[in-house]
């Protein structure tokens, strides 16, 4: 189990990994585009604020080019400059006119000839004063607000206004309220005008020769909203506030308040300060995201990897575990049977010892009765002792059969190419020479060879052979043979005999340990032997049949395939021809 | 010829059926038994003179101490390291007969349970090892 928490704990990390990678690098794309929306809307700003400040430049033009400007002119010329579609946010262009001090009357005089009855110059006053003059588009609103307003009496325009005269450049305004149907914040922009053909280099002579100023009103809204439908996210907000500072008193325009975010939400994602010079002043513009910034694709990766690779981590979790678990099973299971070895092999050799002693004992104690009271016995109490010596001695080959037979299982084979010709005849010369009276042709075929252990299949081939030996015991022409088939492949290796052969019903009785199909007396032996030979074809991967009639011999046939030693499609290995003739 | 064998064997009708053989077959003129691997290691390493062995028949399986580790110890010990060691005992385990032969036994053989043939194994084990064999 250890290794599948690892292996949790590993696919855990990688997921980590990969999410603090992904989600960095979605960060890092959001990121850019934010910043990238950012910069795009403070350009747009610049080069708006820029063509605004041209076309005020352009206005200066037509004062320069003419010895007075009549109201006719102004207003022809503002038309043509079609504000309302090509300056949105321009609300009004105006002249504010220079009126030295004690000259209002006279000015308020030559203004009313023009026939504008009711004007004034509000608030009036004794000192100089910047009386807005020409105001358009001359609407009612614009009239009523800005005409013959003296813009030079409220500090926060005269400031401007005197700058404006000393450098001879465009200045805003702080933030103002112009009022007007539309309200809002705004601010506006003072360009001076100075009398034509004067020197103007320096600030003495700019004073001297002022005559007035051409004014822009601009009403914040309408000016930067224009700007931001055209070019910004409407996902990101954005604020500008005039001046140096933040807070509602600088604030000339907020987008979040439109697009109807109240600031209460979650902190934003990405946020960026840039500020921008605007008629000479400083103007902050503040970026931030709102909470809609950053469903797109790429915001869902990281949650996706997160996600993907928790549920990945669980299933690989799931599986180690379950393979350990098997594993520990199966290990547990081989010790088992690694402990059921140990006790087989220790139980064998208890049996070794421990049971042949005695037997020795039986064998050696009746064999000395025989040789020394002998004399005192007659022929039954003899054959008796005779019986008692075999039957030990019998018992003994058993034992050792048997201990053989088990020691099979846990032997290790050892493999190599066996010539079983070679050891089929030297077996058969043995057989032979032990029972010279005999006489048996065997006829065993050359080169006949095979993958496996050479001592095991010499045990094996003792058995087969020995018991073709023993069973045709009895033959006036006995014949063995040893050989091989081929069917299709596969060789079939065999021992046939012309004994009394067996009766197929009992053929499954033949392989099972103690299993005998003839009596004692009749053919001696352990009933071990094809047992034993059994496991051993086992061993090297392959099958045995018997065949066999009673009173037409017996046939063994085997198959030796150490490559498929699985016991699965064992029975498809004898060909069907075969397995006919053998059930 | 004064021979002396050292029978170690727990077992005391293999001990009898030992003794006899070899009495029948006239190698040795005294065999001295000891019952188990304490006991022989007393004799041969205990206090007082005793008759020095020439030949050990060592069976494997005894209490006490056992028939490996006498051998063990026999060969540790300068006065016996070169003590011809017959194993003769009941067992047919490779590992036994490898473990014998590593220890430096001179001979392994299994008593057999037929008597005839342990008789005769007795036999020319002791013809072998007290009479043809050349000792230091």
């Amino acid at each position: 189990m250890a290794v599948a928490y690892a292996v949790l704990a590993g696919a855990l990390f990688l997921t980590g990994v990969a999410w603090y990678y992904v989600s960095q690098n979605a960060r890092t794309q959001e990121q850019s585009r934010f910043d990238e929306a950012a910069q795009r809307t403070l350009q747009a700003v610049d080069r708006r604020m820029n063509t605004y400040v041209d076309a005020m430049f352009g206005t200066r033009g037509l004062f320069a080019a003419s010895r007075s400007v009549e109201r006719g002119e102004f207003r022809a010329y503002v038309r043509s400059l079609d504000l309302r579609r090509r300056y949105p946010g321009i609300q009004a262009l105006g002249y504010a006119r220079r009126v030295p001090a004690g000259g209002l009357e006279a000015h308020v005089e030559s203004v009313r000839e023009e026939g504008y009855e009711g004007y004034e110059v509000r608030p009036g006053g004794r000192g100089e004063s910047f009386p807005l003059v020409y105001v358009e588009p001359e609407d009612a609103a614009n009239r009523s607000m800005f005409l013959g307003r003296n813009m030079y009496a409220a500090g926060v325009h005269r400031a401007a206004m005197d700058r404006a005269r000393d450098v001879n450049l465009p200045r805003a305004s702080g933030k103002v309220a112009p009022g007007g149907p539309a309200g809002g914040p705004g601010f506006m922009i003072y360009l001076p005008v100075y009398r034509n053909g004067a020197p103007v280099s320096t600030v003495p002579e700019r004073r001297e020769a002022l005559q007035g100023y051409v004014v822009a009103v601009f009403r914040a809204r309408e000016l930067l909203e224009d700007i931001f439908i055209q070019q910004g996210d409407p996902s990101v907000d954005f604020k500008v506030y005039d001046g140096a500072e933040f807070g509602e008193e600088y604030l000339l325009y907020d987008r979040g308040s439109t697009a109807g975010a109240d600031g209460t939400g979650p902190a934003p994602l990405f946020s960026q300060t840039s500020t921008l010079q605007v008629g000479g002043r400083l103007w902050i513009l503040r970026f931030s995201t709102l909470p809609g910034f950053g469903t797109s694709p790429q915001e869902n990766l990281p949650r996706l990897v997160l996600y993907s690779g928790l549920a990945l981590s669980l299933v690989l979790f799931g599986l180690t575990a379950m393979l350990a678990r098997s594993r520990t099973q199966a290990e547990r299971a081989r010790s088992e049977l690694e402990e059921a070895n140990r006790e087989l092999e220790s139980f064998s050799y208890t049996v070794s010892h421990d049971l042949r002693a005695p037997l020795r004992s039986i064998n050696g104690f009746s064999s000395i009765l025989q040789e020394d009271y002998a004399g005192r016995l007659d022929e039954e109490g003899r054959d008796y002792l005779r019986r008692v010596s075999a039957a030990s001695q019998n018992m003994g080959r058993l034992i050792d059969a048997l201990l053989d037979f088990s020691r099979l299982r846990n032997r290790k084979l050892r493999t190599e190419r066996v010539d079983l010709s070679g050891i089929a005849r030297s077996i058969a010369d043995e057989l032979a020479r032990r029972r010279p009276e005999r006489r048996v042709e065997f006829a065993i075929q050359p080169g006949v060879t095979a993958r496996g252990d050479p001592d095991l299949l010499r045990v094996a081939l003792e058995n087969l052979l020995g018991n073709a030996f023993k069973f045709t015991g009895k033959q006036e022409r006995a014949r063995i043979e040893f050989g091989v088939e081929d069917a299709g492949g596969a060789p079939i290796y065999f021992v046939r005999d012309n004994g009394p052969g067996f009766d197929m019903a009992y053929a499954d009785k033949l392989f099972g340990a103690f299993q005998r199909l003839h009596k004692t007396d009749e053919f001696e032996g352990t009933g071990i032997g094809l047992a034993t030979v059994r496991r051993i074809v086992e061993r090297h991967g392959g099958e045995i049949r018997g065949v066999g009639a009673v009173g037409r011999g017996a046939a063994f046939y085997f198959t030796l395939d150490l490559d498929r030693e699985k016991p699965s499609r064992r029975k498809q290995r004898f060909p069907r021809w075969f397995r006919r003739s053998g059930s | 010829m004064s021979k002396t064998i050292l029978l170690i064997e727990d077992n005391p009708d293999d001990e009898l059926l030992t003794l006899r053989t070899l009495k029948r077959s006239n190698i040795a003129n005294e065999v001295i038994v000891a019952r188990d691997g304490a006991e022989a290691l007393e004799y041969l390493f205990g206090e007082g003179v005793r008759v020095r062995p020439e030949l050990v028949l060592l069976d494997l399986k005894l209490p006490r101490i056992d028939g490996l580790e006498v051998l063990r110890r026999l060969r540790a010990d300068r006065r016996t390291h070169l003590l011809p060691v017959v194993i003769l005992t009941s067992s047919r385990e490779q590992q036994d007969i490898v473990d014998g032969y590593d220890l430096g036994a001179n001979s392994y053989i299994r008593k057999p349970v037929d008597f005839d043939q342990f008789s005769e194994a007795v036999r020319q084990l002791g013809l072998y090892w007290l009479v043809l064999n050349e000792v230091p």
